[in-house]
């Protein structure tokens, strides 16, 4: 494996490991200290946060009230987990098409066609990534909440649609990189633009697509500011269940049971369950596609 | 067949691919407009007209009408010794993010890269596990971090080991005006490496390979080769990932939402986390507009000025 390097060079490549094992060790660890936890009840957690649990019968029950505790309630309104969830896969899978959609329109077109305002497009993806316009927030706040109404999933779809911003670069790398000869062969076979589009260039952009996708699916699952701001309780998805639910610790649900840091725990691992699920699927298209695609400013 | 009849046979022959063409002209101008249409209309509803109006905020009052008092008012709490407003500690928080995840966290990212693309053992693993705490909800890390960090020895682990391992006292990391802004500034540094180590690696594995095979037969090391070799050919990244630093000192609100007890958000705030806690807490909207604006106005020329930097470095670089 080492065999092209000096000795000199396997001594430092095997510091380096060692180094690495320990960072590593550390991003994975408390995600197996929560587990671990969250199978232990309330007394065996606070006389030892270290240990295993010396039993598994805390397991069954510390999942089913954090699967309870992951609802959210407002007065007499409450949302289930279930609706929670499908709020999140709604929320999630309409927002990430609309996204997608419009950057790999937008980064199709100002790749591969002439036209006057070109250079100028390109510069406001770059433009709008790299200028930090600080006070948007209260504006686009009167905008969507008290002017278009778009507090909704729908309206927060549209307004995460934005077609120039990092996967416009993405993207815009990668048609620039699929050779036009295919698009002019199909052009004298007579199809039209948008035949093109979607029959000979989509697919070929399909892994890029599918990284983009997948990557902004799980930065839409895990974005709980917007939901936060503009979605709150009437609407709630996943993160801000979860957000919601740091407030629940040591306070008792409407059936009586507490809300134990074990519990706790439970609901967060649960709230993570389908990104790892996602991830450990696509992990590797999502890698590779991010490597090959670039940033450049 | 008389003469005129023949130009006009002939004309229509040469007419009719110039018609053909320009047909498709027309046609194609027509597709790249339908294309553009919708990310074009987004972007000028929620990016050129949301900034616009929230420049008009800035010089109005909650009726709409003319008003510079909101401007005033930012600068009297901006120069205010006031140690409870959040404005001016906003300010230096968020050079200190930007010191730590631009100076330190960058080169460490950079040199991680570095020896991914040399097939450290395990490396394939290594960067899957490096990149998982960008799949995880930050409100699922920070909240697990937060109660590893906890001061009470029963409940945070770092304490537990701290006092029975070590046997020293508690730290209260995140319970104490001392610790808080550290320890939050190394949660961002310690759990956001790994989108950058992704795109540097991208960057590395671009270098064409003769280059580094022809340091090797040369006999140059992991140093020479990285310093000479890597840094330069791989510039342009860094200088984009250098400028979204950059940027990010100004919106960064997460972590200290997430983070930071609310008692001690005089020490921890950030400039983005006072645009929020102005609009949400608050619902000062004018005033958070008054204080955006002033925020872009010393941001825009500071990163604008990195760019042009970072872009005279890396000029003429090609391979």
């Amino acid at each position: 494996m080492l065999k092209n390097y000096t000795k000199s060079q396997k001594t430092v490549l095997w510091i380096v490991f060692t180094i690495f094992l320990i960072y590593a060790f550390t991003l994975v660890y408390p995600f197996i200290w929560a587990f671990i936890n969250s199978m232990k009840g309330r007394e065996e957690y606070a006389a030892d946060v270290l240990g295993f649990p010396s039993s598994f019968s805390e397991f069954g029950h510390n999942y089913k009230i954090a699967y309870e505790a992951l609802s959210v309630s407002m007065g007499n309104s409450s949302v289930p987990f279930t609706g929670v969830f499908v709020n999140s896969l709604l929320y999630t899978g309409l927002s990430t098409f609309m996204t997608v959609a419009s950057s790999a329109v937008a980064a199709y077109t100002v790749a591969k066609y002439n036209f006057k305002l070109k250079g100028f497009f390109y510069l406001l993806a770059i433009f709008s990534m790299m200028i930090p316009l600080v006070g948007a927030l209260p504006s686009q706040y009167r905008l969507i909440k008290t002017v278009l109404h778009f507090d909704s999933i729908p309206g927060m779809a549209i307004v995460n649609s934005g077609g120039f911003g990092y996967n416009f670069i993405m993207l815009y790398a990668f048609f620039k990189g699929i050779s036009w000869q295919y698009a002019e062969a199909a052009f004298i076979d007579g199809a039209s633009n948008f035949k093109v589009f979607t029959k000979v260039m989509l697919p070929q952009a399909k892994p890029a697509l599918v990284a983009i996708f997948i990557t902004a699916a799980i930065g839409c699952w895990n974005d709980y500011m917007t939901p936060l701001l503009f979605l709150e309780w009437k609407t709630p998805v996943l993160s801000y269940a979860v957000y919601d639910l740091k407030n629940k610790v040591g306070k008792s649900l409407s059936d009586g049971e507490k809300v134990t840091e074990p519990i706790f725990y439970a609901a967060n691992l649960i709230a993570t369950v389908p990104m790892i699920i996602v991830f450990s699927i696509f992990s590797n298209t999502i890698i590779e596609n991010t490597v090959a695609g670039g940033l450049k400013g | 067949m008389n003469f005129s009849d023949t130009m006009q046979t002939e004309g229509a022959v040469i007419a009719a691919p110039a018609k053909r063409k320009k047909r498709k002209d027309i046609k194609t101008k027509i597709f790249i407009v339908c294309m553009l249409a919708y990310p074009v209309l987004q972007f000028l509803i929620f990016w050129v007209y949301v900034n616009f109006n929230s420049i008009l905020m800035a010089f109005q009052n909650e009726s709409g009408a003319f008003d510079l008092t909101y401007m005033k008012e930012f600068f009297r709490i901006l120069f205010s010794s006031n140690p409870n407003e959040l404005a001016r500690p906003s300010i230096i928080n968020s050079i200190w993010f930007f010191l730590v995840g631009d100076f330190i966290g960058l080169p460490i990212s950079l040199i991680y890269s570095y020896f991914m693309y040399k097939r450290v053992p395990g490396s394939k693993i290594f960067r899957v596990i490096f990149f998982l705490p960008s799949i995880i909800s930050s409100v699922v890390l920070t909240s697990i971090y937060g109660y590893m960090l906890s001061a009470d020895p029963s409940t945070g682990v770092i304490n537990n080991i701290i006092v029975n391992v070590f046997g020293g006292e508690t730290i209260p990391f995140l319970e104490s005006e001392k610790y808080v802004l550290g320890s939050i500034l190394f949660y961002g540094l310690w759990f956001g490496m790994g989108m950058n180590i992704l795109l540097i690696s991208g960057a590395i594995a671009r270098i064409p390979e003769d280059i580094f095979e022809y340091s090797r037969l040369e006999g140059v090391g992991f140093f020479r080769e990285f310093i000479v070799i890597v840094i330069p050919l791989i510039f342009d990244t860094i200088s984009s990932i250098f400028i979204m630093g950059a940027v990010g000192m100004f919106t960064q609100v997460g972590n200290i939402l997430l983070l930071s007890p609310q008692t001690y958000m005089h020490k921890t705030s950030t400039i983005g986390y006072y645009i929020y806690y102005l609009v949400q807490e608050n619902m000062a909207y004018n005033q958070a507009a008054a204080a955006g604006l002033i925020f872009t106005c010393i941001g825009v020329p500071i990163i604008m000025g990195i760019r042009a930097i970072m872009n005279k470095i890396c000029a003429g670089i090609e391979f």
